[in-house]
């Protein structure tokens, strides 16, 4: 039991003076119900640690800044989590996201110029840019059978995380900028939303309304 | 409620994490970027203690995935007003149950096919209380002044001195004793619950 103590004190003590300490590097050198104990006591004290003061340089050289990113679309734009979670079903599901697209635009029957006005909503729908009250069922059954979730998840997931599913205003959208994700209030929603995407002059037509007018 | 004020990025970092959820959620109601900056400090701040419990459990192919549901969901959920309780809690509510999810489905909360509507309607406590680990189950046969010892002396790596000048009536002799009684009945939990440590 004395070394189980001995390493606990020595982690707790590399993490708090030196930065993150990895718990494996301390586990290892234990077996059996020693290494049970190490394991849930680290567990334990890294349950209780308070919060890292915040260090700019680490934040931006960890992983933890891809996973603020996203939630900054997400509570940041207009799509739910969507920007979180869309990414992430598709990096488990070991899609491509021109595959993901190209598969959802054959559930919708899109065909030529209409696969990419497909893809420039997709992305919006990843940006938090795309209202997600306008997106229909359709839409989300089609992608819940390409992602392997539920519509009704999808559907949730557009309603929380402060996206309200509704077209925000450029300030709200903008807040969350500075974690460094692109700012939203940047895209003109109603361009998107007219399938122009840089194009105003593109005619309105069914994957628009698919998008866009809900239901 | 009383107007907005944004904040510099020092008093910023001493709110706690609910205060900084709630000034997170004020600053994106005023279009303010400081929204940005209180999200990192609570992404940075939250996140290698998050990996670092994860990785005890989860391979480490999937430690940082698995990480990362975890610290958005629980902002995201924290932000939005569907969290339970303090942050802290919720965040290690969800802690136990991302990696309670991934010994039982596997990599991948959400690979296609795996999820179906019966569950991801009843996602929730449940499945929380289930997988409350073998510490806290000790923790929860204690009292509060033998829980503050043992959060000072063994989670705080401070000294039976520490622990006698915190709780009042403490005596050395009794935090050696509080300790090590704990130590035993983990060691029993964790052998009760089959956990031998087998890598």
């Amino acid at each position: 039991m004395a070394d189980v103590e001995k390493l606990l004190h020595e982690f707790i003590e590399e993490d708090r003076t030196a930065g993150p300490a990895d718990p494996l590097r301390y586990v290892e050198r234990l077996e059996g119900i020693d290494r049970a104990e190490l394991e849930a006591l680290i567990d334990g004290y890294l349950a209780r640690a308070p919060r890292r003061a915040f260090d700019a340089d680490a934040f931006e050289r960890s992983p933890a800044r891809g996973v603020a990113e996203e939630l900054a679309r997400a509570l940041g734009g207009v799509s739910g989590s969507w920007p979180a979670l869309l990414p992430r079903l598709r990096h488990r599901a070991r899609i491509a996201r021109s595959e993901v697209v190209q598969r959802l635009a054959d559930e919708l029957g899109a065909r030529g110029a209409k696969v990419e006005k497909v893809t420039r909503y997709y992305h919006a729908m990843e940006q938090g840019t795309l209202p997600s009250a306008g997106v229909s069922d359709r839409v989300l059954e089609a992608l819940g059978r390409v992602l392997g979730v539920t519509a009704g998840r999808l559907r949730d997931a557009g309603k929380d995380a402060g996206g309200s599913g509704r077209a925000a205003g450029g300030a709200e959208a903008a807040a969350f900028a500075r974690v460094g994700s692109p700012d939203p209030a940047q895209v003109d929603l109603d361009a998107f939303t007219r399938g122009a995407a840089g194009s105003r002059d593109e005619p309105r037509d069914e994957i628009d309304a698919l998008f866009t007018d809900g239901a | 409620m009383p107007p907005f004020r944004s904040l510099p990025e020092a008093e910023l970092q001493r709110l706690d994490d609910d205060a900084l959820i709630d000034y997170m959620r004020r600053a994106r109601g005023a279009g303010h970027p400081t929204a940005g900056l209180a999200l990192a400090i609570m992404v940075h701040g939250r996140w290698s203690n998050v990996l670092g419990r994860v990785r005890l459990k989860v391979p480490a192919a999937h430690a940082e995935d698995v990480a990362g549901d975890i610290v958005a969901d629980a902002i995201a959920s924290a932000f939005d007003g569907s969290s339970v309780g303090q942050f802290v809690t919720w965040l290690n509510t969800i802690t136990r149950r991302a990696i309670a999810d991934f010994h039982r489905r596997g990599p991948g909360r959400f690979g296609p096919g795996e999820e179906t509507a019966a569950e991801a309607a009843a996602p929730s406590e449940e499945g929380a209380v289930g997988v409350r680990d073998a510490v806290e189950r000790v923790m929860a046969r204690l009292g509060p002044d033998h829980r503050r010892v043992i959060d000072i002396v063994i989670f705080g790596a401070g000294t039976a001195a520490d622990a006698v000048r915190a709780v009042p009536g403490m005596t050395e002799g009794n935090v050696h004793q509080i300790t090590s009684r704990f130590r035993r009945a983990l060691r029993q939990e964790l052998e009760a619950g089959g956990d031998t440590g087998r890598a």
